[in-house]
C-alpha cells in the first residue's frame, strides 16, 4: 500500500512537471533584480491571419525605490520557422520607445501596433534597457503568435492574364491593319 | 487632316472634330495599338515575376502592386509625352502642317484636339493596367485604392506631360528636337527619385520631392498603397502634380496661339 501511494505521488510529480506553463506563469514579469525594472505583456498568445493588424500592451514596472531614468523599450520578432525570413521593420514601424524616467514604484504602459506580414509561428518579446548605468537587458515573456497563411498569388493563375491580354491586343492590332488595308483597296 | 476641314463647320466644336480625326489616325491607322501591345507585354513580365515569387510577404506584395502601378503610370505618361511631342513638330516635318492650318478652327482648338488624342494613350494604358492591378492587389485588399490613386496621379501626370509635349512640339523646328527636349525633361524629372535618402530627408530635398510632379505623384502612390495611408493624409503630395498640370496646359495653350508653319516664323 505504501509503495502504491509513493508511486501515485511520483506520478503526480511527473505530471506536474510535464504540464505546460499556465497563463499566469507566462505573464509573470521578467525582471532584473539589479535595476528593479520589469516588463510584462497583456497577452501571451494570439492567432491571426496574414495582413491583419493586431496590438498588445506592455507594462514596464519599476519595483525599486529609485527612479529609473532613460528607460528604452524595444520590440522584436523571432520566427520559429528556419525557412521564413523576418524583417521586423515590416512588422512595426515604431519598435523602439524611449520611455524617459520610470518613477520609483511606478509603471508605464506601451501600446505596440503590429502587422502580420509573414505566415507561420512567431515569438514577439519586449526588451528593456537604460541609456546609462547598466549593461543589463530585461526581456518580457514571449508573446506567441500564429499567423494563418492566405494564398493570394500563384504563377499558374496569372498565366491567362499575362499571355491573354497582350495576345488580345495583338489580335486587335492585326485586325485594324487588315481593316485599313481593305479600305485602301476599296478607295483605289 | 485635309478631310477635317470638311467636318469643321458642322455644329460640333472644332476641337472635337480635330480630336476625332486624330483619335482615328492614332488608334486605327497609327501607333496606338502597337504601343499598347508593348506596354501590355511589359506589365505581363512584371506581374509574372511578382506572382511567381512565393517568398513575398504581405508587405512585399503590396509593394509589388505599388511597383506595377508606378510602372503603369510612368510608362503611360511616357506614351502621352511621345504622342504630344510629335503632334505639331511631326506635322511640320512631314509637311502636313500647312493643310492643318487651313482648317477653319483656331490654333488653340487644333492643339487641344491633338492633346486629347495624346491623352487617350494614358486612358488606354490605364484600362490595360487594371486587370494586372486587380490580380496582384485582390489578396491584400488594395485594388480600390490602387485603381483610384493610380487614376488621379496618372491623369495629373498625363495632363502635365501632354501640356509639356504640346508646348515643346509647337515651338520646336524639328521632330528630333522636340522629342529630345521632352525625353531629357522627363529624365530630369525622374532624377530626384534616385537621390540618397539622407538628401531626401533634408528640407531642400523634401521641397524638391514635393515640387517635382513625378517624385510627388509616385510618393503618393507608395504611401497610399504600401503604407495604407488615407488620401487626405497624403494630399499635400498631389499639389505638385496639380500645379504642374495646370501650368503645362496653360503654357501649351499660350504657345498654341503662336503656332506658325515654321518654328522661327512669327509672321
Amino acid at each position: 500500500m505504501r509503495g502504491w501511494i509513493a508511486g501515485l505521488i511520483f506520478l503526480l510529480l511527473v505530471i506536474a512537471a510535464a504540464t505546460p506553463a499556465a497563463a499566469t506563469r507566462d505573464l509573470a514579469p521578467a525582471s532584473s533584480a539589479a535595476s528593479g525594472l520589469s516588463v510584462t505583456n497583456d497577452q501571451n498568445a494570439l492567432s491571426t491571419r496574414i495582413g491583419e493588424r493586431f496590438s498588445f500592451t506592455s507594462t514596464v514596472r519599476n519595483d525599486s525605490r529609485m527612479d529609473r531614468p532613460g528607460v528604452v523599450a524595444h520590440l522584436d520578432v523571432v520566427t520559429l520557422d528556419p525557412d521564413v525570413y523576418v524583417d521586423p521593420e515590416d512588422w512595426s514601424s515604431q519598435r523602439t520607445e524611449f520611455l524617459g524616467t520610470v518613477p520609483a514604484a511606478g509603471l508605464t504602459r506601451i501600446d505596440w501596433k503590429v502587422q502580420a506580414v509573414n505566415s507561420g509561428d512567431f515569438v514577439l518579446f519586449v526588451s528593456l534597457t537604460t541609456l546609462e548605468g547598466t549593461d543589463r537587458v530585461t526581456t518580457s515573456s514571449a508573446l506567441r503568435v500564429t499567423i494563418a497563411s492566405q494564398q493570394t498569388l500563384n504563377a499558374g493563375g496569372i498565366l491567362p492574364l499575362v499571355l491573354g491580354l497582350p495576345a488580345g491586343l495583338l489580335a486587335l492590332m492585326l485586325g485594324a491593319a487588315v481593316h485599313r488595308r481593305r479600305r485602301l483597296h476599296q478607295v483605289r | 487632316m485635309t478631310a477635317a476641314s470638311a467636318e469643321v463647320g458642322t455644329r460640333r466644336p472644332p476641337w472635337t472634330v480635330v480630336a476625332g480625326r486624330e483619335l482615328r489616325d492614332l488608334w486605327l491607322g497609327g501607333r496606338g495599338l502597337p504601343l499598347m501591345v508593348v506596354y501590355a507585354l511589359l506589365l505581363s513580365v512584371t506581374s509574372y515575376l511578382v506572382a511567381s515569387n512565393q517568398a513575398l510577404n504581405f508587405l512585399e506584395q503590396r509593394e509589388a502592386v505599388s511597383l506595377t502601378l508606378q510602372v503603369a503610370v510612368a510608362v503611360g505618361g511616357l506614351l502621352v509625352l511621345l504622342g504630344a511631342a510629335d503632334a505639331v513638330s511631326g506635322e511640320r516635318e512631314r509637311a502636313t502642317l500647312e493643310s492643318l492650318l487651313l482648317v477653319p478652327a483656331s490654333r488653340r482648338q487644333l492643339v487641344l484636339g491633338k492633346a486629347v488624342a495624346a491623352m487617350s494613350l494614358w486612358i488606354a494604358a490605364f484600362v490595360v493596367a487594371m486587370p494586372y492591378l486587380w490580380y496582384l492587389g485582390r489578396g491584400v485588399g488594395v485594388v480600390t485604392s490602387a485603381v483610384f490613386s493610380g487614376l488621379v496621379v496618372g491623369t495629373l501626370l498625363a495632363l502635365f506631360l501632354a501640356g509639356f509635349g504640346m508646348f515643346t512640339s509647337t515651338l520646336a523646328g524639328s521632330n528630333r528636337l522636340s522629342l529630345s527636349v521632352c525625353l531629357l525633361g522627363l529624365l530630369a524629372l525622374y532624377a530626384p527619385t534616385q537621390m540618397p535618402s539622407g538628401v531626401q530627408n533634408a528640407w531642400v530635398g523634401d521641397l524638391l520631392l514635393h515640387v517635382d510632379p513625378f517624385t510627388a505623384g509616385l510618393h503618393f502612390l507608395g504611401a497610399v498603397i504600401v503604407n495604407g495611408h488615407s488620401f487626405g493624409a497624403e494630399a499635400s503630395w498631389l499639389i505638385g502634380p496639380l500645379v504642374a498640370a495646370v501650368v503645362a496646359v496653360a503654357a501649351a495653350l499660350a504657345a498654341a496661339g503662336q503656332l506658325t508653319l515654321g518654328s522661327g516664323d512669327r509672321s
